[in-house]
């Protein structure tokens, strides 16, 4: 795996830090602090040179934009990850964001199934708040979470999620495999990001937005080798405190007869399909901050 | 004991599809992960299975998993004790 494909999974900043956003999130409105990160983009962009030109060649060759298009689009899609991550502190603090979720609701429909089920997430919209969204009185939600996170955060999370039938798990050593196995083996539901490496090199192709990319094996390999049912989830902001919470089922009847390999492959290409039509419609939320196609 | 060690060397060629090695290229004492065979964490999930289909283990516990996952050896020893199939 090259290094720019690989993600420290850490969170920047130190634990004061996060008291103090949190703080400012439940003192100040979200709009003032939407405004001073605007101004703040530009130069984010200039000291995070890989990161811009990695949107500008996403925007460029996946979307076809012109370069000043791709040029404004990075300041976009900086703004809307910056504000991502406000709304992340914002849920924190106890602030509430509508969202409109999909119909018929899948994942209620197999939370009543004794089998467990994999929710797919993605660096597409603003996945953590699909975890408040996500809510299973009769299954535990098991959220696979990149190591590394700061422990004051993770702390707020679990806070966050503790009404909801939520246990994280961080992705440490290899004792965490052991918690994710018994969670399978009940029945549970686990939720993995299944669009970046982490944990293993091992990788599937698959054509996204017209190219093909490397995607990570493990999520992929747990849904084949289990045969279990997937989900795949986005959610996308849609307004100042808006959200639209999209969920398609990956798993076919077809797949379930398939050998192993062949099923791995059917389910990349039907997430790299729902990946696609995501992002055809709201292509400045993607942020995966490297060069996902190379 | 050496039948169940051969037999887990089977199954874990099959399940992880090493079709480059036989159970003959698998040393008894040597460390699954990492310096040894070079199995990761995908392959760890997969020996969970392993051991839980065909011997009716359930390894939930990471302190005694690891301990298991050792070598071989470590392995037949834990399925001699605690097999139920």
């Amino acid at each position: 795996m090259s290094e720019e494909r690989q993600w420290s999974g850490r969170t920047h900043g130190t634990e004061w830090m996060h008291k103090g956003l949190v703080w400012l999130f439940r003192v100040l409105p979200l709009g003032v602090l939407y405004f001073f990160m605007a101004l703040v983009v530009p130069f984010y962009m200039l000291f995070n040179h890989k990161g811009y030109l990695a949107i500008y060649h996403y925007l460029r060759y996946r979307h076809g934009y012109g370069p000043l298009r791709a040029f404004c689009g990075c300041y976009a899609n900086h703004f809307l990850f910056g504000t991502a991550i406000m709304d992340r502190f914002a849920a924190y603090a106890g602030r509430k964001f509508k969202v409109e979720s999909p119909k018929p609701d899948l994942f209620e429909e197999l939370s009543q199934e004794e089998q467990g089920f994999l929710v797919f997430a993605s660096h597409i919209g603003n996945p953590e708040l699909c975890g408040y969204m996500l809510r299973s009185k009769r299954k535990r939600m098991n959220a696979i979470t990149f190591p590394g996170e700061k422990a004051s955060i993770r702390a707020r999370r679990e806070k966050m999620l503790e009404g909801n039938n939520i246990r994280l798990i961080p992705a440490e050593g290899m004792e965490w495999l052991f918690t994710l196995n018994a969670a399978l083996s009940d029945g549970e539901i686990v939720s993995i990001h299944a669009d970046r490496l982490f944990g293993s090199p091992k990788f599937l192709k698959a054509t996204i937005l017209g190219a093909e990319a490397k995607i990570p094996l493990g999520p992929f390999n747990i849904a084949a080798t289990r045969d279990l049912p997937v989900l795949a989830s986005f959610a996308i902001k849609t307004g100042y405190k808006d959200y639209r919470f999209y969920l398609a089922r990956l798993d076919t009847p077809e797949m379930h007869v398939m050998n192993k390999q062949e099923k791995m492959n059917a389910l990349a290409a039907a997430y790299a399909a729902q990946m696609t039509q995501v992002l055809e419609k709201w292509p400045l939320q993607w942020y995966n901050f490297f060069e996902f196609w190379k | 004991m050496e039948d169940l060690k051969l037999e887990l060397k089977e199954k874990i060629i099959d399940a992880l599809n090493l079709v480059d090695l036989t159970p003959a290229d698998i040393q008894d004492d040597a460390p699954i992960f990492m310096e040894g065979l070079g199995l990761d964490s995908i392959d760890a999930l997969e020996l969970m299975l392993l051991m839980e289909k065909n011997y009716g283990i359930r390894l939930a516990n990471p302190a005694e998993g690891k301990q298991v996952f050792k070598s071989i050896n470590t392995m037949a020893e834990y399925v001699n004790a605690h097999r139920t199939k």
